[in-house]
């Protein structure tokens, strides 16, 4: 055949267009994806978006949307349907992909978008065998039982779609390109899946079956030792001077000696280790303006575009300026013309685990109370794009979805949990954050809290009557102590939940004598207080930092906390530096190493970027604490648990022959000084191999590393090595990632102000030069001014009109 | 020269409304109109369409102060926006050089 032939070009010319509409794994069709026109370059952003009149179907009156000079919008409606439908209306404009694709994520459905991928799928699965779309159709129906909420997240969907419908294809975010997929319609169920969402990540976690492993393995007074132990210098949420003017109602103690089976791994959902917050209020007694101060700074995993929005919703009776979370309507940190509030996650055992025994293989009966009861089941569906659909059938008990705890155990048969947590459990958190945006007073307030479940938070309150409030809310299990610590006997129903601390129990503390309240995600109330809530709270050194600088401040300024919140000091380094510098073998050293030494002794503890210390230590530490456990853990199959630093160091400076020093696998006694001097070695050795030589390079601002990920993993759309101050105990809680996602201080009075700052944009287009805006900002801790308008201003960057037909 | 401005601009116009395929339809009609030789045709269809998407992709690259095509470029690995430019235009050229050596090809046929 000649080359020449028409015939053969034809077909060419066919399989190149094929070839190019095609996805290849994780390549999006070439030729659909470069076009110029429909393509990613339809998504860069070649001006600055210009006045328009927009129609949408289903709006009641005009609405207008003002973004101001940092493209914040403004929405100014007439009535509260016109003002949710606009807040879905442009959330979506600023924000599709990341709203669709955490609805995915929370409903077990990225194989859908994603396609065959083996750790994709066993996420859906875990999302889905944790019951979270089961839970979430749950919500949603308490959500339509209440006429003002349903309408809100009606209102809020039919805004969403509008925008949705007036796309085409080449108006996609680009991240739908690059997936070659199409947002679908959206619905009030998806809000229900992203307050699963937060359930999830804030308020699932566990250690029950590592306790048990750990108290098999290591016994009874290891477990008392560390988990049941109050390190001495915790500072709690509610100060211990706290009293309790109510009869506790206190639960019935099974008389049992239940031991589970140690189960070799179940199936927990690992929540991120960076996890936490601060908030705090100080009192007029304590500012210089003689009203109240609030500041919040939620600690999450860092993402872009930033898993906030700043956003100002404005109608009548409505005025609330904050940040949200794209697919909820109305604002979730922030404050109106008369109050502010903030949360931070609160350390609340709400997830416990049961032991099953089912009848047989059909798993249709299992044993509680001496006799065979049901079991009830649900088909799960995974749909997989460009591949077979998945069917999993998930079984309950009375307390909850039940899974294999040892899934990779080929020794043994299955051991069954079931979940008994706080996420299954109908409510309705929308009414208390609207309630939070309407709220003018302290009563309205905790009105607002009375209806939330769950997440537990602690959230901070402050007005300009002159209240300050903090608040550990939420639905609480009241449990006898230490209830659910470890596996319970799912067959014995003195184990299951006997009811819930009644709300106005809950911690909590208004207008405390010494001027302020603050939560650090440490110990809720001090010892007197007649519940039990967990065994696992952040350790105390944020905290106890907030309350020892709040203590000592006065005429405090707006900027005074500002500049609180970059905080980089670690009360951790404080607490064992000294002694780890005491501990290392001089003679073990090198030169350099000793050099080195005496910069470690003269350190002021601050984890600061430009210093080399803070990233030495935080190495350093790591290793010393991992050789104090690792050999002894390693003798168990499946893990065991970890104490919390800081009651290690407490255990450890206090006992230097803990019986875990000892390395068990050589047949010398290893001494505290022998670990501390190994681990300095190797801190040294491991900063000298990936940072260089010692200098510049092991600036704590390097070694930390904070990469701040696309939220759907999309290289290349980040933003990467954030150089930056902080560690996790400090107050400034950046490092590798993780850390504030929205710094705000608020100032109350008669005119209220705000400043804020996160580490994104507005547009969550990464064509947008406004994607990336306030990183830099963010970095440096140089808030904004927030623009809280009280009316429609007259200047603006640019103003949408939206109006029905 | 003519062959190459009518494909550039009905290209262009067709590519306002239609999928990105729709850069194949000049090169077939043209190529088949203008009965050029095979290896002339592919170079004339390549030409055009390496400038009009090389040229929209620059225009663009540029206008946006290379704020996406950096992105993308990291995300393909390439290293340079200046090489997603050319990836562009080079996608673009290929499809219409074949497009339009085949429409010349099947006139050529015709005429034996």
């Amino acid at each position: 055949m000649r080359f020449s032939s028409p015939f053969l070009s034809a077909i060419l010319l066919v399989a190149c267009l094929l070839v190019l509409n095609t996805k290849f794994g994780s390549i999006p069709p070439l030729g659909k994806f470069f076009d110029p026109d429909a393509g990613f370059w339809a998504n860069a952003e070649t001006s600055v978006p210009e006045n328009e009149i927009l129609e949408i179907d289903g709006l009641l009156d005009e609405v207008s949307v003002v973004f101001d000079e940092r493209r914040v919008p403004h929405i100014f409606a007439q009535n509260d349907h016109d003002l949710f439908m606009a807040q879905g209306y442009i959330t979506a404009q600023q924000r599709l992909f990341q709203m669709e694709i955490q609805t995915y994520d929370a409903a077990g459905r990225l194989s859908e978008l994603i396609g065959e991928n083996s750790g994709v799928q066993n996420r859906d699965l875990t999302t889905r065998r944790w019951g979270m779309p089961w839970a979430a159709e749950k919500k949603l129906e308490k959500v339509m039982q209440d006429s003002s909420s349903s309408r809100i997240v009606k209102a809020y969907a039919d805004g969403v779609n509008a925008y949705i419908e007036s796309l085409s294809p080449d108006e996609y975010p680009v991240e739908y390109k690059v997936l070659d997929a199409a947002p679908e319609a959206w619905t009030p169920l998806k809000t229900s899946l992203l307050h699963m969402n937060m359930l999830r990540t804030l308020a699932g976690g566990s250690s029950d079956d590592r306790t048990s492993r750990t108290k098999a393995f290591l016994g009874e007074e290891y477990i008392n030792k560390f988990f049941k132990t109050r390190p001495a210098s915790v500072d709690p949420i509610i100060p211990e001077d706290r009293t309790w003017d109510f009869e506790s109602i206190q639960p019935e103690v099974p008389e049992s000696d239940f031991i589970p089976k140690t189960a070799e791994r179940i199936q927990f959902w690992e929540p991120d280790a960076g996890v936490g917050s601060n908030n705090w209020a100080v009192d007029g007694s304590k500012t210089a303006s003689g009203y109240p101060i609030l500041a919040g700074d939620p600690h999450l995993s860092l993402s872009m575009p930033s898993i906030w929005m700043e956003m100002q919703l404005h109608a009548p009776g409505y005025n609330t300026y904050g940040v949200g979370f794209q697919g909820i309507p109305g604002i979730l940190i922030g404050f109106n013309e008369k109050v502010a509030f903030s949360v931070t996650n609160t350390g609340s055992d709400v997830l416990d685990w049961y032991e099953i025994e089912f009848k047989d293989a059909s798993k249709n009966e299992y044993w509680n109370d001496g006799k065979w009861n049901s079991t009830t089941k649900r088909i799960e569906e995974i749909k997989v794009k460009g591949g077979e659909t998945i069917i999993d059938t998930l079984v309950f008990t009375h307390h909850g979805p039940v899974m294999v705890a040892n899934p990779d155990d080929t020794t043994r048969e299955p051991i069954y949990h079931a979940m008994r947590w706080v996420g299954h459990e109908p409510g309705n958190s929308l009414k208390t954050f609207i309630g939070l945006n309407k709220a003018s007073n302290y009563d309205d307030y905790v009105a607002a809290l009375e209806a939330y479940v769950g997440p537990a938070q602690n959230f901070v309150f402050a007005s300009t009557e002159g209240d300050i409030a903090m608040w550990v809310n939420g639905k609480f299990p009241n449990k006898w102590d230490f209830q659910g610590q470890e596996v319970s006997d799912g067959s014995d129903p003195a184990f299951d939940w006997q009811g819930w601390i009644p709300h106005q129990h809950n911690p909590h503390v208004k207008n405390p004598p010494r001027g302020f309240v603050s939560s650090a995600n440490q110990e809720s109330a001090g010892e007197s207080y007649p519940y039990y809530l967990t065994d696992e709270n952040a350790p105390y050194e944020r905290g106890k930092r907030i309350n020892d600088l709040l203590k000592e401040m006065k005429e405090i300024t707006p900027q005074d906390m500002m500049n609180m919140q970059m905080d980089d000091y670690s009360l951790h380094a404080e607490s064992i530096v000294p002694e780890m510098i005491d501990w290392v073998i001089r003679d073990s050293l090198n030169f350099k190493e000793i050099e080195f030494l005496s910069q470690m002794a003269s350190w002021n503890f601050e984890m600061d970027a430009d210093l080399q210390q803070p990233g030495f230590f935080y190495y350093w530490f790591r290793e010393f604490y991992r050789s104090v456990f690792r050999d002894e853990y390693a003798q168990v199959d499946g893990s065991l648990r970890y104490p919390h630093r800081d009651r290690f160091i407490e255990v450890i400076k206090s006992d230097a022959d803990f019986f875990l020093i000892d390395n068990i696998e050589t047949d010398e006694k290893e001494t505290i000084q022998d670990l501390a001097t190994a681990a300095y070695k190797h801190a040294y050795d491991l900063l000298d191999t990936y940072y260089g030589k010692i200098g510049e390079g092991w600036n704590w601002g390097f070694v930390m590393n904070n990469d701040i990920e696309h939220v759907g993993q999309i290289p290349g759309f980040g933003a990467m090595d954030v150089y930056t101050g902080g560690s996790a105990e400090a107050i400034n809680a950046t490092r590798f990632g993780y850390g504030p996602s929205w710094r705000m201080v608020v100032e109350l009075g008669p005119e209220v102000k705000g400043w804020g700052v996160y580490p994104g944009g507005i547009s969550g287009n990464p064509g947008s030069p406004n994607y990336d805006a306030f990183v830099e900002n963010w970095r440096l801790g140089n808030h904004f001014e927030l623009n809280f308008y009280r009316e429609k201003p007259e200047k603006a960057l640019f103003e949408l009109t939206l109006q029905s037909n | 020269m003519i062959l190459v401005l009518l494909i550039l601009a009905v290209a262009f116009l067709l590519n306002l409304f239609l999928p990105w395929w729709c850069i194949a339809i000049p090169g077939l009609i043209f190529g088949y109109l203008f009965k050029e030789k095979a290896a002339i045709s592919f170079v004339w269809g390549f030409v055009a369409l390496f400038l009009l998407w090389g040229g929209q992709a620059l225009y663009i690259h540029i206008a946006n102060d290379g704020i996406l095509s950096t992105r993308i470029a990291e995300m393909l690995g390439v290293g340079s926006p200046l090489i997603v430019v050319l990836i562009t235009a080079v996608l673009g050229g290929a499809v219409s050089g074949l497009a339009t050596m085949t429409g010349s090809l099947a006139n050529q046929k015709n005429a034996a």
